[in-house]
């Protein structure tokens, strides 16, 4: 009997045949994509013509056919799904769309999501807003009902949906996998409304806590079940009709195989499986020749992608991303950059090489492809450095043009003023360098040591490279598979018949028998599930293996782990087994004392990994014998330093067991085998190659230093600040840090003058120098500062925003001197005084606000002042997560400080330092050649903070922007005196405020060295103002106001000064959501726990429109890349609250021709906790709108929050009712909250909040009308503001043209006969 | 002096050689405003209007000391700019270029 495995790609589509005598047969055949089944018959019949037997005959003795299919990614990618609908629970309509704040940076690299104007959410979405319906009915974080189903509803949305076409429905409800039985009775109604509608339940897709990403999965399921059904049915039906009898296979992407039936019920599963079958391979692989730890790397024309086996299993990961959607499903982990063959190789304006992320893709490719291509690639290098063969490219099917390439190396050798084979010889180190840093990220970001894998390398160009990248992460060994066609193949055939099932029921710490029984009883149903699933399958339950995981984190934290549990009957020894088993795996990821078992654990859920076992697939020994070379060719390397004559092997001749010393070339039909100097390659019995490496060799640099090192050096240096931040936000506990990202983290030089700093908050760039220069001040003018040694502050005038922000510092020695300084700053959630949360509202000064501590040392030497942190800790009413956070601070500073301490031993300290020079002078070069490319002349701009914690007063703020030449002038002269309150900014703040709109505006593709800006800026600010205060103004609020300030003054003077340049105009943006609406709730939580907590919904404000684009809806704060709001499952889950609606809110953006993006508004209750909740509110623009429209646009609405007293909220929703809007709600009486307040929630009292927008840009009636439809349909504005400000006159819902512009001409004349002169009116007031 | 816009600012103005220096004109209607080195908005007319007619929320906000001073273009009516200050403030100068 044959065994087939066909994998369909994008270009080819690969098929492998295992006959009974183990030798793999293979075919390739173009894919088909108008029909993809097409090509798999192709490759059938292919595989059938070599086994010699006709189609019919071959197939009906196939026994298993293993199919990867694309038809779930393509669809999506071109959005060619089913017309889907989604209901969903009244009130979160708006939900799918608003992405969490978050999507807008989902599945951007780092690199890429600091370029802010260029952001956006997934566009367009898989489910507009016009299809997605509400229905009354909730369900509450213990599953208990608190509004019935309006099962009416459900039935009138089915009947509008089938009105409107709709093929499939995404049913997502909160909370729904708490209590299904809402979500399975409106699927039953909706299929009573349209039995043909394919409709799925987020509680069946992905019964999981978080209903952004149980929904998205859902979406998914149902956009894609049709198409994919479509598809597997026909190619069953081709098969079937061809011979084949059996069960059609579908590789999934969570690692196994499942029945065609089970890629139609849940079409998430087999998407984006393509690249999981090169990682499958690698443990078919690994088991044949006895490695259970692999590093898979693929490296193809466009990207290079890498995967991880461990125990023989391959890594998984449960929120993958595609296509901006971050959904749950267990998915085999691939993480990818843009890195291969095809990398464009390019000359930057300083004069350095860089290489990628653009790539020539296949037409017209590299240069030497003949195709027309004059861009250098990675391709083109390999070929100038004799590595390739250019009549032997694909097997002779193509040949190299070698002059092509050549002409293209030259141009960047001639930019570089380098050689020839130095540039070839540098593009190939760029880009081995940038697939070593995606492997460390990929591995010791997960806590592996890639030293303890052997390097898998497969794709056209990895046995190229493969070597090299190895020898930077100083693995010590590296196989090349036979035939990574059959490889990938070979790996989907034998993997087992695969079902994951999921359960969630949060469980806590103490955890005894009653516990395990309830585990116990939950696994039990998951694998009758299973086992009934695979009885339908013909396979007997002694034929499946059941493997039980609970994924448990600890309370405070959201990082989960995956530990196993045994079978049978579980007792409180295994549940101490788990325990013990979680928090030996936490400190082995995230390093020692990162876990804080105090905090005690929390089981999130369980998930069941049931697999058929399969027969094991045998290979036939491979043949060959000890042969000689078949030729040399001169080929370069950089240990000899010139070409040298190489001996070249043709691989597939090579006997097992022959040892061939580098340097040498094996040539291979479709890629070629590099084996550098001082490496040995090996042929084993099933013919994979062996390449040993030699130990690790530095390359020390001294002396003037390359372009090349220097760009090697520099993303090392950007990628251990990646490293170091990711690592703090890890171990952190709080919302604040692991969901919203409040901190920072920097690598600075030995004058503690910034490198490179994150992509979080980053106002908190400059602030970490300032923090190194007060250390250095305080122990450095006194020689006392150690190697070993950490720092800590929360000082306003040393570096922290306000002293919330937390900084903690390090020194990093190099032969007893310092040579640069690691620091973090980090948001803790209390940090004591008299309000919870640390927002001083009411307080008149420091004195009165919260203790603050100047730069104490931490470590001394090393050993840890545990004193210093246990005064810190006893001030707060947080101290379990201030003590967490402070670990994660550590660690961060411990991940740093060995990284760069590997980085000097690698490249000497001359490389390193010159290195952070170089980045700095970089930094310098672009960002002056980009502001003299800008017009000269001033921007102004001014605004308002309103309440300073006591009084309603208007605060103001003015700010000057000169540029002249390469230089820019910041001059806040006229602003406000500093407060009595706790609004106010100190230096660290102004500087802050200042880059968090100059970074992500004009510094988008550099590194944020603010070192390197210090020499273009000029800062004037007069001691003793608002964003410049001095000892002892008031300044818990100085992060969300003092900062604020000054950044939504720099952010609109930069957007205008942008857009009066035509080269820069793309850049310009007009202010994003200017201040917070923070509400903290504080007391006792419904676990009876104490609690100050901020509500992060505030995250969602608008962002700033664009010079061509409409700002993004909820896009968050401008400070802040990667904010995001949390779920509401996930605060109704921690805090005593019920949020009854969350949505858009009309009207809260400037509107203009391109509008600001609109803000959220939410209504929530006190639930589930008779007791009081303390309700802080610390806001600004509740009097005065904010962010300012710019050129002819208006700025966006106010913010507030209103308090609806002893409400019928609750009794609405027992009722059957979800209010959407204030007015629909009856209340004893109403209270307007002041722009700073602190008040209390009662049982029955609702808190109303709304969040303003962003400002827009450009004369409202220059806006397409049809936009402004759009807005109405959507609920974005109303019908006023379309005919008022729009001028826009709509009929049945499309636009009247030629009345619109007679309205909009008539609002031109209205205008003109409302004004007079500006001169008249400076008469009266004057100009500022 | 040229009568193809130097560079434009925003989606407001254009700026040209005026043969003795530079001017903002109306990007709509090439209305002069006047030489670049003085805000374009000293050249416009004003209308002095409610917070609450760029959005019905700003009614919750400080309707009674503020004001919404909207700036257009006496050739064409369009709007070239919009800030909103406490009543008798003086007026933002926005743009000055050299």
């Amino acid at each position: 009997m044959y065994r087939l495995g066909v994998d369909v790609g994008g270009t080819f589509t690969d098929c492998v045949c295992l006959p009974p005598d183990g030798v793999p047969i293979t075919a390739k055949v173009p894919t088909t994509p108008g029909d993809p089944s097409d090509g798999v018959m192709n490759g059938v019949e292919a595989l059938a013509a070599k086994v010699g037997l006709p189609v019919e005959d071959f197939l009906a003795r196939t026994e298993r056919f293993v199919h990867g299919t694309t038809v779930g990614t393509n669809a999506l990618v071109e959005r060619r799904g089913a017309k889907t609908a989604i209901l969903t629970s009244r009130g979160h309509e708006d939900n799918f769309i608003v992405g969490k704040v978050f999507q807008k940076r989902v599945g951007v690299s780092e690199r890429e999501m600091v370029h802010m104007s260029r952001l956006e959410f997934a566009d367009p979405p898989l489910v507009p807003r016009e299809l997605i319906w509400g229905v009354a009915e909730r369900v509450d974080y213990k599953g208990a009902v608190v509004c019935p189903l309006d099962e009416d509803g459900v039935r009138r949305a089915g009947e509008e949906m089938v009105a409107a076409g709709i093929e499939a429905v995404a049913v997502g409800f909160l909370w729904s996998f708490m209590r299904p039985e809402h979500e399975r009775r409106a699927a039953e109604i909706l299929r009573e409304v349209d039995p043909n509608l394919f409709v799925a339940c987020s509680a069946e897709i992905a019964p999981v806590l978080g209903e952004y990403e149980r929904l998205t999965t859902t979406v998914l399921s149902a956009y894609l079940g049709p198409p994919i059904d479509t598809y597997l049915n026909r190619l069953e039906n081709r098969l079937s009709d061809r011979g084949f009898k059996h069960t059609l296979l579908v590789m999934q992407a969570s690692g196994g195989l499942g029945p065609a039936s089970e890629a139609r019920e849940n079409a998430v599963r087999a998407l984006d499986s393509g690249p999981v079958g090169g990682v499958l391979g690698a443990v078919f692989l690994g088991a044949l020749t006895d490695r259970q730890r692999l590093i898979c790397t693929d490296v193809g024309g466009t990207t290079f992608d890498v995967g991880i086996v461990d125990g023989g299993r391959p890594l998984v990961e449960t929120t993958p991303v595609v296509d901006k959607y971050q959904f749950h499903a267990t998915k085999v982990q691939i993480t990818s950059i843009g890195s291969g063959g095809g990398s464009v190789a390019w000359v930057d304006e300083t004069g350095v090489l860089k290489v990628g992320p653009r790539s020539a893709g296949a037409d017209p490719g590299p240069a030497c492809y003949g195709r027309g291509g004059t861009e250098a690639t990675v391709t083109d290098a390999d070929l100038v450095l004799g590595y390739m063969d250019p009549k032997n490219f694909l097997g002779g099917g193509m040949e190299l043009d070698v002059a092509a390439a050549e002409k293209a190396i030259d141009r960047i050798a001639d930019q570089l003023g380098i050689g020839r084979l130095e540039a070839a010889d540098g593009i190939r180190r760029i880009l081995d360098s940038q697939m070593a840093d995606l492997v460390r990220r990929t591995t010791i970001g997960r806590g592996y040591d890639p030293r303890d894998f052997t390097l898998l390398v497969y794709g056209g160009m990895g046995p190229t490279h493969g070597a090299r990248y190895a020898a930077d992460l100083g693995v010590a060994e590296v196989v090349v598979p036979a035939d990574a066609t059959a490889f990938s193949a070979l790996g989907m055939l034998a993997a087992p018949l695969l079902r994951v099932f999921e359960a969630s029921a949060p469980m806590r710490s103490p955890l005894g028998q009653d516990e395990a029984d309830r585990i116990t009883s939950i696994f039990e149903d998951l694998e009758s599930r299973a086992l009934e699933g695979f009885a339908n399958d013909g396979i007997a339950a002694s034929d499946v293996d059941l493997r039980r995981i609970v994924q448990l984190r600890f309370q405070m934290q959201v990082h989960e782990e995956d530990i196993e549990v045994p079978a049978g009957k579980l007792g409180t020894a295994d549940l101490e087994k788990l325990e013990a088993d979680f928090i030996a795996a936490y400190a082995a990821r995230y390093g020692e004392g990162s876990a804080y078992a105090e905090a005690g654990l929390e089981l999130v859920s369980y998930r069941l990994e049931a697999s058929a076992r399969t027969e094991r697939i045998e290979l036939a020994p491979s043949g060959g014998e000890a042969i000689e070379p078949s030729s040399t060719r001169k080929a370069w390397f950089p240990e000899s330093g010139d070409f040298v004559e190489t001996a070249i092997y043709r691989a597939d001749k090579i006997g097992p067991g022959q040892k061939i010393e580098g340097p040498a070339i094996l040539e291979r039909m479709g890629d070629t085998v590099v084996v550098p100097p001082g490496t040995t390659a090996t042929v084993d019995g099933i013919g994979n190659i062996h390449l040993d490496l030699p130990a690790k060799a530095d390359e020390v640099v001294t002396g003037e230093l390359d372009p090349i090192t220097y760009e090697v050096v520099k993303n090392r240096i950007w990628a251990i600040n990646d490293e170091q931040a990711m690592t703090a936000a890890k171990i952190s506990g709080t919302p604040l840090i692991y969901e919203s990202f409040d901190f920072n983290a920097g690598i600075l030089d030995a004058k503690g003058k910034g490198v490179c700093a994150g992509v979080y908050v980053t106002y908190h760039t400059t602030g970490l120098d300032l923090a190194v220069e007060g250390v250095m001040k305080t122990f450095g003018d006194r020689d006392d500062i150690h190697e070993g040694d950490v720092f800590v502050t929360n000082d306003p005038w040393v570096g922290a925003i306000h002293p919330s922000d937390v900084v903690v510092i390090s020194p990093v020695h190099h032969d007893g001197e310092i040579v640069a300084w690691t620091a973090i700053v980090m948001h803790d959630p209390d940090v004591g005084g008299p309000v919870p949360g640390s927002f001083a509202v009411g307080a008149t000064d420091i004195f009165s606000e919260c203790p603050v501590f100047p730069p104490l040392r931490l470590m001394r030497k090393g050993v840890y002042c545990q004193e210093v942190e246990d005064t810190y800790l006893r001030n707060s009413r947080t101290p379990a997560l201030n003590a967490l956070n402070m670990r994660a601070r550590l660690a961060c500073q411990s991940v740093a400080k060995a990284r760069l301490g590997e980085l000097i031993e690698r490249y000497g300290i001359e490389a390193v330092t010159g290195t952070f020079d170089r980045i700095q002078n970089e930094v310098e070069t672009v960002i002056s050649n980009r502001l003299e490319e800008i017009p000269d002349g001033t921007w102004r701009e001014h605004c308002y903070l309103d309440h300073d914690g006591n009084d309603p007063i208007l605060y103001e703020g003015h700010l000057a922007v000169t540029k002249k030449g390469r230089k820019i002038t910041f001059d806040f002269t006229g602003t406000s005196p500093q407060a009595p309150g706790m609004i106010n900014g100190t230096q660290s703040a102004l500087r802050g405020g200042i880059m968090a709109a100059f970074l992500p505006m004009l510094c988008y593709d550099v590194p944020w060295a603010t070192g390197g800006l210090e020499p273009l800026m000029e800062i004037i600010a007069e001691p003793g103002t608002l964003n410049n205060a001095t000892h002892p103004a008031g300044l818990t609020g100085g992060s969300v106001f003092g900062e604020a300030i000054t950044e939504n003054l720099v952010s609109s003077c930069l957007g205008k000064m942008l857009a009066s340049s035509d080269r820069h105009r793309d850049e310009s943006m007009a202010t994003w959501y200017p201040y917070s609406n923070v509400q903290v709730v504080a007391g006792l939580d419904q676990f009876g726990r104490e609690m100050a907590a901020v509500l992060l919904d505030c995250a969602a404000g608008g962002a700033g429109a664009k010079s061509f684009r409409d700002g993004i809806d909820c896009g968050g704060w401008l400070e802040s890349v990667s904010i995001a709001a949390p779920n509401v499952e996930s605060n109704e889950r921690h805090y005593p609250v019920l949020e009854v609606y969350r949505r858009r809110r009309a009207d809260t953006s400037g509107h203009g021709k391109y509008r600001g993006g609109v803000g959220m508004e939410i209504m929530l209750i006190p639930h589930d906790n008779p007791m009081p909740i303390t309700d802080i509110v610390i806001a600004s623009s509740i009097s005065q709108p904010e962010a300012p429209g710019i050129f002819g646009a208006l700025p966006a609405s106010v913010q507030g929050n209103l308090v609806h007293r002893s409400s019928d909220v609750p009794a609405q929703l027992e009722a059957g009712r979800i209010p959407l809007d204030p007015s629909e709600v009856m209340s004893e009486s109403i209270d307007a909250l002041e722009a700073k307040d602190n008040t209390q929630l009662n049982t029955g009292d609702a808190h109303f909040a709304w969040y303003s927008g962003g400002g827009g840009y450009g004369d409202p009636l220059e806006r397409d009308p049809e936009l402004v439809v759009r807005d109405l349909l959507e609920g974005l504005c109303t019908p006023d503001v379309v005919s008022g400000i729009y001028g826009v006159v709509v009929e049945d819902g499309r636009v009247d043209t030629d009345a619109t512009q007679a309205a909009r001409e008539g609002i031109r004349a209205r205008r003109l006969g409302d004004a007079r002169p500006v001169k008249d009116l400076v008469a009266e007031v004057g100009t500022t | 002096m040229s009568e193809t816009p130097l560079h434009a600012v925003g989606y407001a103005f254009n700026v040209f050689d005026a043969g003795d220096g530079r001017e903002f004109r109306c990007a709509r209607c090439e209305y002069t405003f006047g030489p670049t080195t003085t805000d374009p908005k000293l050249g416009a007319v004003v209308a002095e209007r409610s917070i609450t007619e760029s959005s019905e929320l700003n009614r919750h906000g400080a309707v009674d000391d503020l004001v919404l001073r909207e700036f257009y273009c006496p050739g064409c009516g369009a709007m070239v700019a919009a800030n909103i200050q406490q009543n008798g403030d003086p007026v933002l100068r926005e743009i000055e270029l050299d």
